[in-house]
């Protein structure tokens, strides 16, 4: 049964005055020899062949198949995925480690499948950083040398270079280790090695592929709070691979899921959590709570259904005794509200009157569904 | 009153599949008896067996030794059961044999086989033409005739050329000789042993003093030294051409199908075979020795240089070119550091194969203590010849400790 629908991009809640920084339209990649990949490409794109004959009687893989999205300015996007839904392929298209079979590519509203290998070095050394889930530090040189080496390899050299370094080595609070082979270092500390070597680079996108990963749990959360801090405070750009949905919730302004190949959803957590399009992220959103990032401006519902206030409040004039909030508050305050008070919430924006959080509303969005 | 009709189907299916298993094991021994005629039903890995076993059981039956027969027959049908057993379940063979291909090729290798004995060991001529292979004498006389006018007309034509490597080869070794027996024998002793003792202590000072101390003591001072000389110059003469073409190799694998049968040539083609051309080229001396030492120590350092690039982790190559590495600081920054342990090794098996040619290379003028070696042979001094042996065998002890592979490690 092959019945992912076909996601349509939805463009609504763009900004449109600020372009995407990166973005992919349509991409497609298929792993096979050359020649069989050119003969079945057209076949592929017109659906006449499915994945899986691909693979049985042609031998090629498809592992990116028709995936469109963009990444806004200063955004943190996730995408996650099982292990072999073909993220990492998708991520390494973004600077060209891996060439699209089909689609194309753009960083900054230029397709970089038309640069020189020059101008592509140059992007890769400025404009994009990179990390690894396996770090891929060298393991003959020091933290010191591995921070500093996008900066060698632009033939950056001397004291503003070295000052990057130490900035960068600090900002993931590693002053004091240079001098440290990576093999002396746990695996959280080489993490933190690998982030500031494209830190040191100071480009504006990160591509990170599931850098966390191989982390242990406390160690993980711990840096995923700190990343998310650094790109935020930063400004970055980041393109973030994860399999797991608590990481992207928790690191993500917007998350995709991506299976076998194509996205079957894109929006923020809250998007995600509260109204899967599917049956299949269904199943992965099944016990994340939403308290976290779930705010009253989505759960509220409008005045009218409380018929005994909705004069009052239909004016702005808060009821008698009602707690009020605003529309940010997350869900876990408002639980806290809601035991500390017996009347519903009503939910302002600017001292206007927007909407009301009662328990029903509360508890139908800590069950995990949207409101109806 | 639902389940029943379930119930009987397991049965029913479940009865006759436990039939057809016993008959597939009787018809199963029966096809190893019948052997290869009966391929459709084989497993051919067994082809090979059934050749060996069969045709020297027809090659008894025509010496009349029919119990001898009998006994190899069985043999070898025995023998194919019990590995089909070992094998595990008959089923997985029985299945690869139907998904095969009907084998017509091997049955026909089989029948013509067994038939070809049958006529080579019968009498009258068809027989002697298939016992011997028709050899034509003339063909290896032009054939070597051929070699030695190419190698006549090189020696006469490119003789600029030979000169050339000649004198540079020549400058090498007299530059390193020179040094070597100008250091008076305490510096020596100094220099090594502390070489030695930064490398391996107290204990490797020793014996390193000990080996020095024998080639003094028996007089083999200057002939090691020539020696050493020798093999130094090789060993340039091998990182100068074997780490580029190991590079190579490794980066370009049409270069590797074309030279690795060239390295395997190079490493099991005689060594007396190229002296001559060598002497040829190069005149009798110590150019020609070294050319023949360069070309038998050459191949593992460049295999083992080719490999360790090749070894380098998929992810750090991605990890320098998303930081935006040039070719050149791909190679020089991250593959050579990281392939360097696999080079050090390439470099002391050279230096070990070098030494191993020293009394080929004293042959053609080589010198040093290879010539002691030869010296004493061709006077029966068993004597003279054991102690000029363990010099070279000190020799090669002083080079694999010092400058050996490294037992430590650097990162
Ligand atoms: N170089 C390659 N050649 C052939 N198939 C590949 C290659 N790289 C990845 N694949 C296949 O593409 C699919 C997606 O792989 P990948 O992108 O690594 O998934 P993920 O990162 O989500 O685990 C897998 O089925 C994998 O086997
Ligand atoms: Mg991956």
């Amino acid at each position: 049964m092959n019945a992912v629908p076909k996601m349509q991009f939805d463009t609504s809640h763009f900004d449109k005055a600020r372009a995407p920084v990166v973005s992919c339209r349509n991409v497609w990649k298929v792993f096979g020899h050359k020649s069989v990949v050119d003969r079945i490409l057209g076949d592929l794109l017109a659906e006449n062949i499915d994945v899986e004959r691909a693979r049985r009687e042609h031998g090629c893989v498809v592992a990116v198949k028709g995936v469109s999205f963009d990444v806004r300015p200063s955004e943190v996007f996730c995408i996650m995925g099982l292990s072999g839904s073909g993220k990492s392929t998708l991520i390494r298209h973004v600077n060209r480690l891996i060439e699209p079979t089909a689609g194309d590519i753009l960083v900054d509203d230029c397709s970089i499948s038309a640069l020189d290998a020059k101008a592509l070095r140059e992007l890769r050394a400025r404009k994009i950083g990179m990390v690894f889930q396996n770090v891929a530090l060298l393991p003959h040189r020091t933290v010191e040398e591995n921070t500093y080496l996008p900066l060698e390899l632009r033939g950056e050299t001397g004291a503003a270079a070295h000052a990057a370094v130490h900035q960068a080595l600090s900002i993931v609070g590693l002053a004091g280790w240079e001098d440290r082979y990576p093999s002396e270092l746990s695996g959280g500390m080489q993490q933190r090695v690998g982030l500031a070597r494209a830190l040191a680079a100071d480009a504006d996108i990160l591509l990170m592929d599931e850098p966390f990963s191989a982390l242990d749990p406390l160690i993980r959360k711990q840096l995923q709070t700190e990343f998310r801090r650094l790109a935020k405070t930063l400004g970055k750009t980041a393109l973030f691979i994860t399999h797991d949905l608590d990481e992207a919730i928790r690191i993500g302004d917007r998350i995709a899921i991506m299976r076998d190949g194509q996205i079957v959803q894109t929006g923020s957590p809250a998007e995600i959590v509260l109204s899967p399009v599917n049956d299949y992220v269904a199943q992965f959103v099944e016990g994340i709570s939403p308290v976290h990032f779930v705010d009253a401006e989505r759960i509220m519902v409008p005045a009218t259904q409380y018929p005994a206030h909705a004069a009052a409040l239909l004016a702005s004039v808060v009821p008698e005794g009602w707690p009020v909030c605003e529309r940010g508050t997350l869900l876990a305050k408002l639980i806290v509200l809601q035991t500390e008070s017996d009347r519903p919430i009503a939910i302002v924006d600017g001292g206007l009157v927007i909407g009301v959080v009662g328990p029903r509303e509360i508890l139908i969005a800590v069950g995990g569904h949207e409101k109806r | 009153m639902a389940f029943q009709p379930a119930d009987t189907a397991t049965l029913s299916t479940a009865l006759p599949a436990r039939r057809s298993a016993g008959k597939a094991s009787v018809l199963h021994f029966a096809d190893q008896l019948v052997g290869p005629l009966r391929f459709s039903a084989q497993p051919r890995r067994f082809l090979l067996l059934y050749l060996l076993a069969d045709g020297a059981a027809v090659w008894l039956a025509m010496q009349e030794l029919f119990v001898a027969m009998l006994v190899v027959f069985s043999l070898s049908r025995c023998t194919v059961v019990a590995l089909v057993h070992l094998a595990g379940p008959e089923a997985k063979l029985r299945r690869e044999a139907v998904a095969a291909r009907r084998p017509w090729v091997e049955v026909l290798l089989y029948i013509f086989s067994l038939a070809t004995i049958v006529l080579a060991n019968m009498t009258g001529p068809i027989a002697a033409q298939l016992s011997t292979f028709p050899s034509s004498q003339f063909t290896r006389v032009t054939a070597a005739a051929s070699i030695d006018a190419t190698v006549t007309y090189l020696t006469v034509h490119g003789d600029v050329f030979f000169r050339i490597v000649t004198r540079w080869l020549l400058a090498l070794l007299k530059g390193l000789e020179s040094v070597l027996t100008l250091s008076p024998w305490p510096v020596i002793f100094a220099v090594v042993g502390f070489a030695a003792w930064k490398r391996g202590g107290a204990g490797l000072l020793v014996l390193v003093w000990m080996a020095l101390g024998y080639l003094g003591l028996f007089g083999y001072w200057s002939e090691a030294l020539q020696t050493s000389a020798l093999v130094l110059a090789s060993l340039c003469v091998c990182v100068a051409i074997g780490i580029p073409a190991g590079i190579l190799l490794a980066k370009s694998p049409a270069s590797r199908a074309i030279a690795s049968p060239v390295l395997d040539l190079m490493q099991t083609m005689p060594s007396f075979v190229y002296l001559l051309p060598a002497v040829a080229f190069f005149s009798i001396g110590k150019p020609p020795a070294l050319i023949a030492t360069v070309i038998f120590a050459l191949p593992p350092l460049v295999r083992l240089t080719c490999l360790g690039i090749e070894q380098v982790p998929l992810h750090v190559r991605e990890a320098m070119q998303a930081h935006g590495a040039t070719p050149l600081q791909m190679l020089l920054k991250a593959e050579l550091p990281l392939a360097l342990p696999s080079i050090r090794t390439g470099i002391n098996q050279t230096i070990m194969m070098c030494l191993s040619m020293v009394v080929v290379a004293a042959l053609i003028g080589g010198g040093g203590l290879g010539y002691n070696v030869l010296f004493a042979l061709q006077n029966v001094q068993y004597g003279e010849g054991i102690l000029a042996g363990l010099a070279i065998v000190f020799c090669a002890v002083l080079f694999d400790r010092l400058a050996g592979s490294g037992r430590k490690t650097d990162f």
